[in-house]
């Protein structure tokens, strides 16, 4: 409520900051495991009767590993920064605030790192033998170090561990329960999608044995973070905390029940695109040159699909909260919503960005749906609310509105009687229903559920409004 | 006993040495199961049939790959078709199918999948049949496998269709509605079709039956026979070459082998896109509404499946009695496209070759830009 | 009439008080040192991406001119520029983290709300960058890349990293002035707007974009002094007069830029900067360095000497440092009545203030160290090829 609401149509903020977070993932781990994959493969070449030929092919893949990683793989890590100021400033605040030392020295890391590629490029037909395998190995682990500082951050937002917002133990929140778990499954990701990335550049080979040994050298990096990964992330899950784990094991709620808990979705995809991978590599390794571009991008496209599932149940684990248990996704913290008097009291006068709206109108129910639901839901695209609320009658959605939060992946609402009923008039007009929200207020509605309502509903404007409107009126 | 095996091996086939190449050596288990089977089973023809047929190599030749793409979704949507059926009841339709969401172990993924497949088969069917048209592999000596693929594309979607009434919910059956009595208007066979689909004049459970046989027994024997047809003729007639590769001296055209060299370069993608089934099952699965009530209000913005989304938009530009004139389009369009193949007179430097490109692009751009139209509308 | 008066009271009111205002509270965790400390580090690292995104623009503007004009030795410079471009946009960007990270520790709710209500030019800037960093790397790989097609892709390269600063100063500008930002709200939640009403907002523009003739010119300097060092004083002579035009080209605009700033101002704005004592300070100090940076360009032309283009560069450098903190005083000034650094509380975190001083340190010594191990061996490998080539 501190901040106002970028309200995207039917796109949603999230879903800005999810697009350009799965670009950056694949490039920024490709970034990483590239780097060992050029040590090796200078080592590599250097013992090879056409070490030339070898040096050559290795030039054209640190030429496409130097162009995709900085210009996909660094400005999408800026974009995905842009586009969490824009889809959840309080969130970023915080961390920014947190770890502003973290990320400068994960700065220093980029620094450095990208100086070291260009030193490795431009010198790639004049360095010493020793000095490029120096300069590949010190890429490496620069580019690995600045996965271990972000891996603690991003970390934090799941599992934020012992640290609190009156402790701010930024140790306890950085090597945070998900840390390692996390760091590993990265690590090994990040050599699987190297030689993904290898196999791309060597389906352009038209020696059909030349490239024959060059797949065969790419697939001893894919297959062990294959079979690993699988592995790995039962291990991260069992660091997650319980509320998480109950919401990935409950199945989705509201849209689609049934069978099909999140866990299980979440299994079945990295199971899948674990085998996928093997069996794909297991074709290339047979057939090595068999291997066209198509067939490389298709590899790529099964690990794209995994690590977008990865990423979508990790943002699915995280609901209400976008940090655990700290602050709620539209920005409401977890400390105010403990105070019952500032949960329940009329929304209008604590939150800002309102535009000084007639409280009881429809607008007002507009901005409530902004401050209070824009941030993960849209009108009628992505996450309808409209979808959502397709069988709501106009006494449903207030009483809905009061037990949401204990369904485990909403927030609680923030507001009285006639922010609901201003809310439900707004969402029921979005399917064309004309209500007025007054009429929605408890006392209005003769039912006996509306006794558990908060009766204050008298439907008075507020203060500061009162004031304007008398100027006005003079 | 020794004598036995002599008189069989006169009655077995001999197996040649250029298969026996191939196999593991004599001595060893895998070996001599593979001679024993190649004397029993005399495969190695088609063996030798499938690794002397070529893929040509160029730059649109992975356009070549739809039709198999398409044929690995079929193949999906018959496994889980199957296991969709051994719990669908069609006199309860739609407490069996939530019984498939909710209860069964696994149903409402593989539900999902095959919702899922049944989307990407007929995308992929569309694509297959634009790079036919553009690379013109329609030209003699291929018309008929060219007509083939189109009564195999217009069998999928009326899959599709069968296929969408059976959940019987809410958005099914009021789908299921609008395109009936769409079906109704046509002049001719039209309402007659439409109410022997129906099994009446309204949309009931009868209606179900009729959908339900289709779906599992008619188009399915239907559309297997065509597949082998379709197949047959391609492997009769070779893969065709578009201008630009025929045009190549002799020495400069390069082949694949198709097997095992082409085939192994379709398996990745194969797995890629059961990878995105799974992860669009998994992400994104298929609800299920509530039961269909046919006296109730329909819900809002009830639209047709997108493969039907660009005919439905067209009708819907010709209103009041000009619909009888979108309704000849519907029918026009189909048949020109049959007739293609009859008018392109596969000479390189023809006009009509030109003006079928013209109108084959024409088609595309009307076809998605009419999707996109009814899709946001 | 009843209505326009009726606006106007409402807006009176709103104003008045400040209270109508929605400005967010600052982040409950505080500074994590003291704001003085954030500051300089955010001052030190915006004059390199200034300096960066300046050879950038010079770079890209330079380098079209001299590929359509086409004169002897033209080609050579161009190609020069041109393999410089990718290197210039990746420091660019690298340098542009830290100030933003900085301005979101000090000033976040401000940058924020803005950067809200400018959402959808905000966020176009990442694939204007993306477009125009891949284009600059596809003209400088690309075989011929004087075809007229690549040519095109430069310029509109050009036009969007022009666009992408434009998009800045719109944020920059519109997060000093919260008396905005409910108007834009209301005007576009989707945040398609700008702040297009802000008087100083082009000559803002204009300012940070017009040393980057200047600073390409240092560069070019650079590169006739290896010309005249290689014993090409032909083509070495050719590059110093461009450099030196370009320089004062940029000189010329920026201080049009600056008088032209100054007059935009509010009054009270100009006044303060003009007769602060700390302001006038800072003024003074940019722009005697500026003329001193200017002077050192014109005493190198045609000397084979490396002293005066580095001599030129610190000038520059510390020239635009204090301008810099000038911004930032400007910036203080003109949040005065809704926020002052003064009163958020500092949870100092020393220790990784501490382990930062440590990286950035031993990250600087490696890479000056690593420098001076490859850099010669390139530089020398570059003068053989050009020998053959001549």
């Amino acid at each position: 409520m501190n901040y106002p609401i970028w309200d995207v149509g039917g796109l949603g903020a999230g879903l800005v900051v999810a697009i350009i977070a799965i670009i950056h993932v694949l490039i920024s781990h490709v970034a990483v495991g590239g780097g060992a994959f050029l040590v090796v493969a200078e080592i590599w070449s250097r013992r090879q009767p056409d070490g030339q030929r070898v040096r050559d092919w290795l030039h054209t893949f640190a030429t496409f590993f130097l162009v995709y990683t900085t210009v996909l793989g660094a400005t999408t890590g800026v974009g995905i920064w842009f586009s969490v100021q824009l889809a959840s400033a309080e969130a970023i605040s915080l961390l920014i605030h947190q770890f502003v030392f973290a990320w400068a020295i994960e700065w220093v890391f980029f620094l450095s790192e990208l100086t070291v590629l260009y030193l490795y490029y431009y010198g790639f037909k004049r360095n010493t033998p020793r000095m490029q395998t120096f300069l590949a190995g010190a890429y490496f682990v620069i580019a690995w170090g600045s996965l271990v500082v972000i891996n603690g951050i991003l970390t934090f937002m799941l599992t934020p561990g012992a640290w609190t917002i009156e402790n701010k133990d930024i140790a306890a929140g950085f090597f945070n329960p998900g840390y390692f778990p996390a760091l590993l499954i990265r690590t090994v990701t990040m050599f699987l999608l190297a030689g993904l990335a290898g196999f791309l550049v060597a389906s352009r080979i038209r020696d059909e044995e030349f490239k024959g040994r060059i797949i065969q050298f790419c697939v001893k990096w894919v297959i062990p973070g294959a079979i690993l990964v699988p592995g790995l992330g039962y291990w991260y899950f069992t660091t997650l905390p319980a509320s998480t784990v109950t919401i990935l094991a409950g199945g989705t709620v509201g849209v689609v029940g049934g069978t099909l808990s999140a866990l299980t979705r979440m299994a079945i995809l990295a199971g899948v695109a674990g085998t996928s991978l093997v069996l794909g590599t297991l074709v290339f390794a047979a057939y090595p040159k068999t291997v066209n571009t198509i067939a490389a991008i298709s590899m790529l496209l099964v690990a794209q699909l995994g690590i977008m599932g990865a990423e979508f149940f990790r943002e699915m684990g995280r609901k209400p909260y976008v940090i655990h248990g700290v602050l709620y996704s539209n920005g409401l913290w977890v400390k105010d919503a403990k105070d019952p008097a500032r949960l329940n009291g009329p929304y209008l006068e604590k939150a800002k960005w309102h535009g000084g709206v007639a409280s009881g109108t429809l607008a007002h129910g507009e901005q409530v749906f902004r401050l209070q639901c824009a941030s993960c839901h849209t009108r009628d695209g992505y996450r309808s609310v409209v979808y959502r609320t397709r069988n709501w009658t106009a006494g449903f959605g207030s009483r809905w509105l009061g037990t949401m939060h204990d369904m485990g992946v909403m927030p609680p609402f923030q507001g009285d009687a006639l922010d609901k009923a201003a809310l439900v008039a707004y969402v029921l007009s979005l399917r064309g229903e004309t209500v007025d929200p007054r009429d929605l207020l408890p006392d209005r509605q003769a039912t006996a559920q509306g006794d558990d309502l908060d009766p204050d509903g008298s439907g008075q404007a507020l203060p500061g409004l009162e004031v304007a409107g008398a100027e006005v009126g003079r | 006993m020794q004598a036995r095996e002599g008189e069989m091996a006169d009655h077995m086939h001999t197996v040649p040495e250029e298969a026996l190449k191939e196999l593991p050596p004599a001595h060893k288990a895998l070996g001599k199961l593979g001679r024993a089977l190649l004397a029993r089973f005399p495969v190695w023809p088609i063996v030798d049939f499938l690794r002397n047929k070529k893929v040509p190599e160029h730059r649109h030749a992975a356009w070549y790959m739809m039709g198999g793409l398409a044929l690995f979704f079929f193949a999906i949507q018959v496994f889980t078709g199957i296991l969709l059926m051994v719990y669908y009841r069609p006199a309860e339709p739609w407490q069996s199918v939530q019984r498939i969401v909710m209860e069964v172990p696994y149903g409402n993924l593989m539900r999902s999948i095959h919702h899922w497949s049944a989307n990407l088969m007929i995308l992929t069917l569309f694509l297959h049949m634009f790079s036919a048209y553009f690379m013109k592999a329609y030209r003699a000596p291929r018309e008929g496998t060219w007509l083939v693929g189109l009564a195999l594309l217009g069998l999928c979607m009326a899959f599709g269709f069968s296929g969408y009434l059976l959940p019987w919910d809410d958005l099914s059956f009021f789908a299921t509605n609008v395109g009936l009595t769409e079906m109704e208007k046509a002049p001719g066979l039209g309402p007659w079709l439409a109410s022997l689909l129906r099994g009446g004049p309204a949309v009931t459970t009868d209606t179900i039956g009729r959908f339900y046989v289709l779906h599992v027994v008619v188009l399915p024997l239907a559309v297997l026979g065509l597949i082998g047809m379709h197949l047959l003729f391609v492997q009769i007639q070779g893969m065709s070459e578009p201008d630009s590769f025929a045009a190549l001296p002799a020495c400069q055209k390069k082949h694949k082998k198709f097997f095992f060299d082409y085939f192994a370069s379709e398996i990745p993608v194969w797995l890629a896109a059961f990878a995105l089934l799974v992860a669009l099952s998994a992400i994104w699965p298929r609800a299920l509404e509530a039961e269909a009530d046919p006296f109730g209000a329909a819900p809002l913005g009830i639209k047709p499946e997108w493969y039907f989304l660009a005919q439905y938009q067209a009708l819907k530009l010709f209103p009041g009695k000009l619909e009888y004139a979108g309704m000849a389009l519907m029918g026009i369009v189909p048949l020109l496209c049959a007739l293609v193949p009859f008018f392109d007179r596969a000479v390189p430097s023809d006009r009509r070759g030109t003006w079928i490109e013209r109108a084959g692009v024409a088609l595309l751009v009307g076809f998605v830009v009419l999707t996109v139209w009814g899709w946001i509308s | 009439m009843r209505l326009a008066l009726a606006m106007a009271g409402v807006l009176a009111a709103a104003t008045a008080s400040g209270a109508g205002l929605p400005m967010p509270s600052p982040d409950p965790l505080g500074y994590p040192v003291p704001p003085i400390l954030l500051q300089a580090l955010s001052y030190f690292t915006l004059t390199l991406h200034f300096l960066a995104m300046n050879l950038t623009v010079g770079s890209v503007v330079i380098y079209l001119w001299l590929t359509i004009t086409r004169k002897q030795y033209d080609d050579r410079l161009a190609r020069y520029l041109r393999d410089l471009l990718p290197l210039s946009t990746s420091y660019l960007i690298t340098f542009g983290i830290p100030p933003l990270l900085f301005v979101q520790v000090l000033y976040g709710q401000m940058f924020y709300s803005s950067s809200i209500l400018l959402g959808f030019p905000w966020i176009l800037v990442i694939p204007l960058v993306v477009f125009l960093y891949g284009a600059f790397y596809y003209q400088k790989l690309v075989k011929n890349p004087e075809h007229p097609g690549v040519l095109l892709l430069s310029v509109l390269a050009a036009m969007a990293l022009l666009s992408v600063g434009f998009f800045f100063v719109n944020n920059i500008t519109l997060s000093v002035s919260p008396e905005k930002w409910m108007g834009l709200y209301a005007k576009s939640p989707g945040g398609q707007n700008l702040n297009m009403d802000d008087p100083t907002l082009f000559a803002r523009w204009l300012l940070i974009l017009a040393p980057g003739f200047t600073v390409a010119g240092v560069a070019i300097l650079f590169r006739g002094v290896m010309m005249l060092k290689w014993g090409l004083t032909e083509e070495g002579r050719h590059n110093h007069r461009i450099a030196v035009n370009a320089a004062v080209l940029g000189m010329l605009l920026e201080a049009v830029a600056g008088i032209w700033i100054l007059s935009a101002m509010p009054d009270d704005l100009r006044s303060h900067v003009t007769s602060a004592g700390l302001a006038k300070l800072l003024l003074g100090l940019g722009t005697a360095m500026a003329s001193v940076g200017l002077v050192l360009v014109f005493l190198g032309r045609y000397k084979a000497s490396w002293a005066y283009p580095l001599m030129a560069s610190l000038a520059f450098f510390l020239a635009l440092a204090p301008l810099v903190a000038l911004r930032d005083v400007v910036r203080i000034e003109q949040l005065r009545p809704h926020f002052s650094l003064e009163n958020v509380p500092v949870h100092a975190q020393w220790c990784m203030a501490g382990l930062f001083a440590v990286f950035l340190v031993a990250g600087l010594v490696f890479l000056l160290a690593l420098h001076m191990m490859v850099v010669p061996k390139l530089i020398a490998g570059r003068r053989a090829e050009l020998r053959e080539s001549a």
